[in-house]
């Protein structure tokens, strides 16, 4: 597979990548393990199994086993490396083994070279002696990596004496220590790799006067063919520079696994990338409030970048108002389990009140003691009030629901009870706040609720549905929660600190997000800014004595997953909590909102 | 010669403590001039161990209050007691150490109430006075006294931090985990291992930090490193001893604690 993918790979659009969530389950310890050894952050992306492309199955299979790696250390489309893994491997130890190796390339490797008039054979030893040069460069530093990838070395002596199975002897040779070939070629060939200077020059030299052996020994070579080898080794198509006399890639790519916010979901192949700053429709007035936004990237607040404007939900129409006082009244059993979880579960705290002295009680009034003291020893009669008066003030919670509005909750809910009434995620989430509202009202507790959504930092939007002095069953409440519709994306930190703004001076404030996903939005394309500022909103609430909490409720898709697993990084794994049917509402919110 | 009420917390002996900078300067010089010190920095990078170090530097005693979030103004102050003869007031930490003069020491300090720190206020500035209103004394403190806090700023999770006007009352000591060949000889001083063991364990530590911010709240601690290294002393390979001491402790997450795991297990020769 020596012809270069590098110049089509590097045409992909931005909307094929995908990072380390959204790579197969085996994977997703491979960014922090690469980010730990080296300090590399490449993003991750899965490489189409063959098998989709309606072949035989016989060639599918081979075309899966010969299948390698693509690494893109060098593009003018995406500055960031890319690593694309065939999506059918699963084998952690293959997977992490493949990625520790490529990333050696980016942490010891150069820049791409060209391939001036080297042949394939010499293409071929290039890569297998630079692979062995960052593979001993890796070593070096991390002893344990050799572990890691002698299982795959096999060749000996009976592997036969074709060139491809030298050049596998020649790896071999060179990462065991305890391996010794007698083939004079691959001896020769470590010799060689042992005196060369340990440069991509020097292997490139060295390369050279080994090529020109294989060529004297009339050694046959399929280039069309070849694969490196060991399985867990990249193509090495990254080591050369983009050559337009290469053929056309054959080797597809796979699309995203999740269509991004903001795209429908039939737009998933759609190429175009996205537009940096998009036109965004004028608000109306001034922001309500400006906020800072994190930028992981160069680790510090951007300061007023997210202009949010707060309003009033629209009230919904009549058939959207019946449909939720129908799900309040299909959800009456529900809701009565609900409000006794709550409210055994979340008791009022009773905050201690110094309430003056009494004649009984279980804690001493030490003043009054005091005094009863002096009194005794003036020999006058002292004040039987010594005890501190039992009274305790109840001390409601106040729960700002913020409700996720954007056009993600449009997607089909995996949730039984809501396909009964049209099956969109909004649809739940919607019922979630309104039963929680409820709930909490019912335990003594304070809930406001707000939706939101985001449309570029522009145009962050809040909408007001219920204030803390509403009822969650009044008509108003009800006629705005059914008006809120799904569009636009998910900038959840600007929200969160609006929210958090607005629940200052509120005894026990706990913010409760009610989404179905990570933060998104269509002016940034790097999967981690979002969810990092996420994270730097949520220590901010902490850090002000704001609790934060969310109910994350899944959809049907393995998307979902991936993106619970997001929010539990940003929010920390008790703090985020998966519903997956509406029956998992009662403790899953009784576990967020007990913390 | 009548003992010093506070002569059980001096130090005997001198704890051992690697200077990273001019800290020892720093405080020395705020000590002179009795300003209060905060002490800014990750867990476990030595804090609690410098202020050991200077306490025993300064021949002073030290006072040490581990701070929780239901520590409240008395349990720093004091409060009067029940006893056979009836009332008998109690000084809290605070107050001995700044009635008999010693350092008094505030660890994780913003873990505390928020109106518990606010009773260091009249000590913290140039009154350095504390009222203890409930036994109707106004105390001045010792020329001795001198208050030290700590705390982590980075720490998450955390829902309080310090108010102003209670931070602006400080000399601030910023620290961090110390350069890789002074970490590794605290590591081989304090773990008594080789040097070479030592710092086969802080690269370990360094590849966990670049984990800050990218999934984890913290990396790895000078005082993991020690844990880890005793370890070994007991006969744990090095592998074993950091996966037990380092990477077990940091996380829970199941795809950072593999990628840990394998990170360590990349770190060390099989």
């Amino acid at each position: 597979m020596l012809p270069s993918l590098t110049s089509a790979l590097a045409n992909r659009p931005a909307s094929a990548e995908a990072n380390g969530g959204e790579t197969q389950p085996a994977a997703r310890h491979l960014p922090p393990y690469v980010r730990a050894l080296w300090n590399v952050a490449p993003h991750f992306a899965r490489l189409a199994s063959p098998a989709a492309q309606g072949e035989s199955e016989s060639i599918a299979a081979d075309a899966a086993r010969r299948q390698r790696p693509v690494l893109i250390t060098h593009s003018a489309v995406v500055p960031t490396p890319m690593l694309y893994l065939p999506v059918h491997w699963q084998q952690p130890l293959l997977l992490r083994a493949a990625v520790a190796h490529a990333c050696a390339h980016l942490a010891y490797g150069d820049v791409p070279q060209p391939r001036g008039k080297l042949k394939p054979i010499q293409l071929a030893l290039v890569g297998t002696l630079e692979d062995a040069r960052v593979e001993a460069r890796a070593i070096a530093e991390l002893p344990g990596l050799r572990a890691l990838w002698l299982p795959w070395h096999q060749a000996d002596a009976q592997s036969g004496n074709t060139f491809e199975a030298l050049l596998q002897r020649v790896q071999r040779s060179l990462l065991d220590p305890l391996y010794s070939d007698p083939h004079p070629w691959v001896r020769k060939a470590c010799a060689l790799y042992h005196a060369a200077l340990p440069t991509p020059e020097g292997m490139r030299q060295a390369a050279s006067l080994l090529g020109n052996d294989v060529g004297q020994m009339r050694m046959p070579f399929n280039a069309r063919l070849y694969v490196a080898e060991p399985v867990y080794r990249d193509d090495n198509t990254h080591l050369w520079g983009a050559d337009p006399q290469a053929p056309p890639a054959t080797t597809p790519l796979s699309a995203p696994s999740n269509p991004q916010e903001g795209q429908s979901q039939g737009d998933s192949n759609h190429s175009a990338p996205q537009p940096i700053e998009q036109q965004v429709e004028s608000a109306a007035g001034r922001p309500t409030a400006v906020y800072g936004e994190w930028d992981r990237l160069i680790s510090r607040m951007r300061p007023k970048w997210c202009q949010l404007y707060e309003e009033d939900a629209p009230n919904g129409t009549p058939q959207a108002r019946q449909a939720l006082s129908l799900a309040l009244a299909r959800h009456a059993a529900l809701l009565a389990r609900l409000k006794r979880v709550l409210q055994t579960g979340l008791p009022l705290s009773q905050a201690h009140v110094v309430a003056g002295r009494a004649a009984e009680g279980e804690r001493f009034h030490l003043n009054a003691l005091v005094h009863a003291a002096t009194d005794q020893r003036l020999r006058r009669q002292p004040d039987p009030h010594i005890y501190l008066h039992p009274l305790r003030a109840p001390q409601p919670m106040h729960v700002l629901v913020l409700l996720d509005a954007s056009v993600s909750t449009l997607r089909p809910a995996a949730l039984p009870s809501s396909t009964e009434s049209g099956g969109t995620l909004l649809e739940v989430l919607r019922e979630s706040a309104l039963l929680t509202a409820a709930a909490l009202e019912h335990a003594g507790h304070w809930c406001a609720v707000q939706a939101f959504a985001s449309n570029t930092r522009q145009l962050v939007r809040v909408q007001r549905i219920k204030g803390f002095a509403d009822q969650a069953d009044s008509a108003c409440t009800l006629a705005r929660l059914a008006g809120v519709q799904g569009e636009w994306s998910t900038r959840l930190g600007a929200a969160l600190r609006h929210a958090c703004f607005q629940l200052r001076g509120h005894p026990r404030p706990h913010v409760l997000l009610l989404t179905d996903g990570q933060p998104h939005d269509v002016d940034v394309h790097d999967s981690r800014y979002l969810p990092a500022d996420l994270q730097h909103a949520v220590q901010e609430a902490r850090r002000g004595g704001i609790a934060v909490s969310c109910l994350n409720v899944l959809g049907n898709d393995k998307a979902s997953l991936d993106e619970h697993r997001a929010m539990q990084r940003a929010l920390g794994v008790h703090a985020c909590r998966a519903v997956r049917a509406l029956g998992d509402l009662p403790h899953q919110l009784l576990a967020c909102l007990a913390r | 010669m009548p003992t010093h009420p506070l002569q059980a917390w001096r130090l005997d002996a001198e704890p051992y403590y690697a200077p990273q900078a001019e800290e020892l300067a720093v405080f020395e010089a705020a000590h002179a001039l009795r300003l209060p010190v905060l002490l800014k920095g990750p867990t476990g990078c030595g804090k609690t161990r410098f202020v050991e170090y200077m306490a025993w530097r300064l021949g002073k005693p030290l006072i040490t209050v581990a701070c929780h979030d239901d520590l409240s103004a008395s349990d720093l102050v004091g409060r009067w007691l029940l006893d056979a003869q009836g009332t008998r007031w109690q000084d809290g930490p605070l107050t001995q150490a700044a009635r008999h003069g010693a350092l008094c020491y505030l660890d994780e300090v913003v873990e505390a109430r928020a109106d518990t720190t606010v009773v260091l206020h009249p000590l913290t500035d140039a009154r350095r006075i504390l009222p203890l209103t409930a036994c109707n004394e106004l105390l001045h403190a010792h020329p001795d006294f001198q208050l030290v806090v700590s705390y982590n700023p980075g720490y998450q999770g955390m829902h309080k931090t310090l108010k102003p006007s209670t931070r602006q009352r400080f000399v601030g000591l910023e620290f961090s985990y110390p350069g890789a060949e002074q970490e590794a000889a605290v590591v081989a001083h304090e773990g008594q291992v080789d040097a070479v063991l030592a710092s086969q364990l802080v690269v370990v530590a360094e590849r966990t930090r670049r984990l800050k911010e990218h999934g984890l709240a913290e990396g790895a601690s000078t005082r993991m490193l020690i844990h880890a290294a005793a370890l070994t002393r007991r006969g744990l390979s090095p592998r074993a001893a950091c996966q037990q001491a380092i990477t077990c402790p940091l996380s829970d997450d199941p795809d950072l604690a593999t990628a840990l795991a394998a990170a360590v297990d990349a770190s060390f020769a099989h």
